[in-house]
């Protein structure tokens, strides 16, 4: 008999045996055993403590009671008044949430009276990640420096490792509280308000969203202070994808009456939900009422008030609860603040904290204020939203239209109609464009005006300036400026850079007939170079690569035909070098190396040339090195790696002989960076690298990520900064080997890419978070978390069509792309999702075709073309379809072996799968 | 991990029960501070009511708790009773390691106050202690898996024998047979080793 046999006959007999009488029982086990005397043994052991069990509580019970009596007292006296934190004791608990505690505390050495309160992290608490937060909260506290936020001032670890916080101590009330005992009027309130927007506002500039803003955590000081606390669910702005995030938050945190719609549904938050949070406390301030009335407190009940039911308007709720004196003031503007803070949808909202403050403030100064209840002011909104930038930079410009016009003043005619242009431009400055920036601050419909003015004056002024060659002149530089307007300033999209490419024609037309006549104004010539060599930057930036290059051609042949007439002006020799840097990048772009090296070799000659007569030039010489660094990457991608190599550790130490001598400087940073990133890249090389040479990337990768995460740590909002760390991340994952460590840093890398990307909309970062969401999604699915991994792969599809959909000869995110496209497919034939499986092989082969179409694919990329083919089949053979797997297994077979192998560059593998699938068909 | 950042408390809870089924031991990790704030609670009311109180009954917070985190999302039986077996288990969990640090502190001459039987009023007899219980049900679950877990259930997870029943998929009968054999064994064990 097993052991498992044995205990089914002890179990049948123990409940058998105690329906006998007492008395019988040993009779029975005997007979029943067959006189197995272990087994009675046993049984009656059991029936024996059985009888013990049921006269005293039961032993589990006794033992579970006691232990949670023994964590109830711990626990207490853990915290108990007097216990000694750090330099501080506690003296009572003020607060709770979900991962601890508050205490108000004072310091233990009495060396002065200071009353704090102290976060305490509960035992229990001390997972890892909340730990982590807890980090994060005193990192983002600690940044955070205002006279409306409850400061930071001390932080560290009890004795037994529990975190804390140590913070300003606000003794007051909330906010609603103050104004109510205190009796404040309107404009008070209001302006007590403002501070509290003042605060938010400062914090959203840090990148830090409150997410939790309500009464209660806008106390009022006993001098009439508001200040802001805990950002113990604050989060830093784009910082998502983390599930960490709002799980530890107590549900019971969770404030419906000032939560907006997006929290409550579970979207992404951002700023919005502040704003909105801010308008539910305005709200309240101004009635004396909550905003939303909830008939039932379920969690249905509460969602369907705050993103179904309309808001009562502020004046209705204010009559309702019979304040009279106040309803009245409220109708019409505060109304329209409130409820325009208050949108449901977040787009809809006043665009930031800043907007909403500002149209407070116009409304105690009685100027008009934005918030409008019809489409008008929405349309309005989203057209600002859309193109928000800085005050500054329109004022600037019109500052220079204005000095140009002025300068322009040549003979009596032209004269007396600069005078009237003028007057009118100062005319349409002051009363149209001046009163836009007041009430918009940053507006497009500001600088719209202003390049439209410009650009009428331009109009009037040309059509008078034939044959007078100074005043085409003048108008040549006044459309480059107004070019400049519309195609830097502005944020770029495809409708100004279009703009901005005309006028810099005009100004190239009008140019270029005056150089014609007068061949001996050189600086004439040198503005024609820097119109081509914007002409071609903007090309560049929109990815036609012909044309920016057509452009550069021009810019060329301008600055070397200078060159030779001023052989001695430096600063002309440089700016062509720079030319040259920006065509390489461009060939390097459009993916012909070896015109980008002859660029870089020229521009190398141009800056050492320069370099001779000043070889202290710190400038110049991280520009030599830059352009080193360019002929490096370009013979790489000639798969001259060990050429390339011989100029990146040349770079490495000329950097770091810079930065010896200027040991502060970032950009010194960032340029030994990049060239440890370049090495690693070299030693990665997918296809030709050795496997001995992986170490030395792993090597390189980790130097480069260690100075992106200096360089980050510097400055935490800082795009580049966030993005470099984040590739730096990303490549120092790709090279790692175990597979826990990469998926860390692959999820550390996003994240940071994510915030990257909430700053600044940008391609590149849109194309490393793409590939780093397909690299997760692989390597979940060999973890075999197979809903997760398909997860990434989608969010990468779509981050790929974007970028597809601006670059469509992109071809990495053509790869990443397809690959995901592929996981997908294969994953949902194995799940016999027949319809998804069809819908994602259809859109591989389109993508392939895509590509197929584009001219002049270097090898490797018409390689993946046939690769997609392989996906094709391979999703057909899964789903059943064998007919066209075989066809397109066929096919990728045919053509990858016709691929010419380059040098460093194979086939073999994307050949090998193709045969051997099509192998295991037949 | 999966990008539900933002979700409600309720959501997250579900989609962590979710991960966890699905083997993520990380689930488990970030479930932990929950169930732990639960017990907390648990104790305190528990302790209030101490002396009226006859039987132990922490299923009313766990119950509570399930609806507050659970309930609205995943209102089947099978995540209820699969709420109600993480539940247990992590209450086990944490009320051994604490008692486990409490008593090496003890040991390591960290400063002990308070007198904890006295407290409470129970006998200080050994065989109360939960890590000896731990240990006799791990002791257990060898030679029997099924009755361990109907311990935990029901003392940990405090969970009626009904529901343990469900949470099992036996029939009530079957629990009760089973809770009377694993609590005479238990017995018979922890009184063996004081």
């Amino acid at each position: 008999m097993t052991k498992a046999e044995r205990w089914k006959v002890v179990e049948d007999l123990f409940h058998r045996a105690l329906d006998v009488p007492e008395g019988e029982r040993n009779a029975f086990l005997e007979a029943e055993s067959g006189g197995d005397a272990e087994i009675i043994r046993e049984v009656q052991s059991l029936i024996d403590s059985d009888t013990a069990a049921s006269t005293a509580m039961s032993v589990a019970a006794a033992a579970v009671k006691k232990a949670l009596a023994t964590f109830h007292a711990t626990e207490n006296a853990a915290t108990a008044p007097g216990r000694i934190v750090g330099r501080y004791k506690l003296i009572r608990e003020i607060g709770r949430g979900g991962m601890g505690s508050v205490y108000l505390a004072t310091r233990a050495d009495d060396s002065y009276d200071q009353n704090v309160a102290i976060k305490l992290v509960r035992r229990g608490m001390d997972t890892d990640f909340i730990l982590a937060r807890f980090r994060r909260e005193r990192q983002i506290l600690a940044s955070l420096e205002h006279p409306n936020i409850a400061r930071l001032l001390d932080g560290g670890a009890t004795d037994d490792g529990l975190p804390y916080l140590v913070m300003e101590y606000v003794h007051g009330v909330t906010i609603t509280e103050y104004a109510r005992t205190n009796d404040l009027g309107l404009e008070q309130r209001l302006r007590l308000f403002l501070q509290v927007c003042d605060a938010v506002e400062y914090a959203h500039r840090n990148f830090v969203v409150h997410r939790d803003l309500k009464p209660g955590n806008i106390l009022v000081n006993e001098t009439g202070v508001p200040k802001l606390l805990d950002f113990g669910i604050s989060k830093l702005l784009s910082f998502d994808g983390n599930i960490t995030e709002t799980v530890t938050h107590d549900v019971r945190m969770l404030t419906p009456d000032y939560a907006s719609p997006e929290q409550i549904r579970g979207e992404p938050i951002t700023a919005a939900a502040d704003v909105y949070s801010l308008g539910a406390v305005l709200f309240e301030l101004l009635t004396e009422s909550k905003a939303h009335r909830f008939d039932k407190t379920t969690p249905q009940a509460v969602e369907h008030a705050i993103c179904e039911t309309q808001i009562t308007r502020p004046s209705e709720a204010a009559r309702e609860t019979g304040r009279q004196n106040v309803w009245r003031k409220l109708q019409g503007d505060l109304d329209n603040i409130v409820l325009l803070a208050m949108r449901k949808e977040p787009k809809r909202r006043y665009a930031s904290v800043h907007h909403l403050a500002s149209d407070i403030r116009a409304y105690l100064d009685f100027k008009p204020v934005s918030a409008r209840a019809d489409t008008v002011a929405y349309r309005a909104k989203k057209f600002v939203r859309r193109n928000w930038g800085p005050v500054a930079a329109v004022a600037a410009i019109i500052a220079t239209l204005l000095v140009g016009v002025w300068m322009a003043r040549r003979e009596a005619r032209i004269a007396r109609m600069h005078f009237n242009q003028v007057r009118q431009l100062a005319n349409t400055f002051v009363t149209g464009v001046h009163d836009e920036i007041r009430n918009l601050p940053g507006s497009t419909r500001a600088r719209n005006v202003i390049v439209k003015t410009g650009l009428e004056y331009l109009e009037a002024l040309a059509a008078n300036a034939h044959g007078d060659l100074d005043l085409q002149r003048e108008i040549g530089a006044g459309y480059l400026r107004i070019g400049d307007v519309q195609g830097s300033v502005l944020e770029a999209n495809l409708g100004n850079t279009k703009a901005a490419l005309v006028s810099y024609n005009k100004a190239l037309t009008l140019l270029e007939e005056v150089a014609q006549k007068r061949p001996e104004a050189l600086d004439v010539q040198t503005e024609i170079l820097q119109i081509h060599r914007r002409i071609g930057d903007i090309y560049g930036y929109t990815k036609s690569m012909d044309a920016a290059l057509r452009a550069y051609a021009h810019a060329r042949a301008v600055g070397e035909t200078l060159l030779a007439k001023k052989p001695g002006d430096a600063n002309l020799r440089r700016s062509v070098a720079d030319l040259y840097q920006a065509q390489s990048r461009t060939f390097r772009m459009a993916e012909n190396p070896e015109a980008a090296r002859d660029a870089s070799t020229r521009a190398i000659e141009l800056y050492r040339s320069v370099l001779k007569q000043s070889p202290e030039d710190t400038v110049l010489r991280r520009d030599m090195a830059s352009a080193m660094a360019a002929e490096g990457m370009a013979l790489m991608r000639m798969y001259k790696r060990e050429e390339a190599m011989t100029l990146f550790h040349e770079v490495v130490r000329e950097s770091e002989f810079l930065l010896q001598k200027d040991p502060q400087n970032n950009n010194l940073k960032r340029s030994l960076m990049l060239a440890y990133s370049h090495i690693g890249d070299v030693r990665s090389q997918p296809g030709v690298a050795a496997p001995s040479e992986l170490p030395e990337a792993v090597d390189a990768f980790t130097r480069m990520n260690a100075i992106a995460e200096e360089l980050h740590r510097a400055d935490r909002v800082d795009f580049r900064a966030l993005s470099d760390h984040g590739i730096a991340l990303m490549r120092l994952a790709n090279v790692t080997a175990d597979s826990s460590l990469k998926l860390n840093r692959y999820t550390e890398a996003l994240g940071y890419l994510k915030q990257a990307a909430q700053i600044n909309k940008d391609l590149m970062v849109e194309m490393n978070s793409a590939f780093i969401e397909a690299k997760m999604g692989d390597l979940l699915q060999a973890r075999g978390a197979k809903a997760e991994a398909m997860r990434h792969y989608a969010e990468s599809v779509a981050r790929n069509e974007r970028i597809l959909a601006a670059d469509p000869k992109n071809s990495s995110a053509r790869r990443t792309h397809m690959e995901a496209l592929r996981a997908l497919g294969e994953e949902a034939a194995r799940r016999h999702a027949v319809r998804e499986a069809a819908d994602y092989r259809d859109r591989l082969a389109k993508s392939a075709e895509e590509l197929r179409s584009q001219k002049g694919l270097p090898t490797q990329v018409q390689s993946y073309v046939w690769r997609a083919y392989v996906g094709v089949g391979s999703i057909s053979a899964l789903s059943g379809d064998k007919d066209v797997a075989r066809e397109r297994y066929q096919r990728a077979v045919t053509e990858l072996r016709r691929l010419e192998p380059l040098p460093g560059f194979s086939s073999r593998k994307e050949l090998l799968e193709a045969e051997t699938l099509l192998s295991e068909l037949r | 991990m999966s990008g539900t950042a933002g979700s409600s408390p309720q959501q997250e809870v579900t989609n962590l029960l979710v991960e966890w089924k699905q083997g993520n031991k990380a689930a488990m990790d970030l479930l932990t501070p929950l169930v732990y704030n639960e017990l907390r609670r648990l104790a305190e009311r528990y302790l209030r009511n101490e002396r009226s109180a006859a039987t132990l009954q922490p299923t009313a917070l766990v119950h509570e708790a399930y609806l507050r985190l659970v309930a609205q999302n995943m209102p089947d039986w099978e995540s209820r009773a699969h709420f109600f077996g993480v539940a247990a288990h992590l209450m086990r969990q944490i009320l051994v390691d604490h008692a486990r640090k409490h008593r090496s502190a003890k040991r390591g001459g960290g400063v002990e106050k308070l007198n904890i039987d006295e407290i409470v009023g129970l006998g200080a007899d050994k065989p109360n202690d939960i890590i000896a219980l731990d240990d006799a049900l791990n002791a257990l679950a060898e030679i029997d898996e099924r009755k361990a877990k109907v311990i935990e259930l029901r003392f940990f997870g405090g969970l009626s024998v009904e529901e343990t029943a469900v949470s099992l998929g036996v029939s009530a009968a079957t629990i009760g047979r089973e809770q009377r054999l694993a609590e005479a064994w238990l017995h018979r064990e922890l009184s063996n080793v004081g």
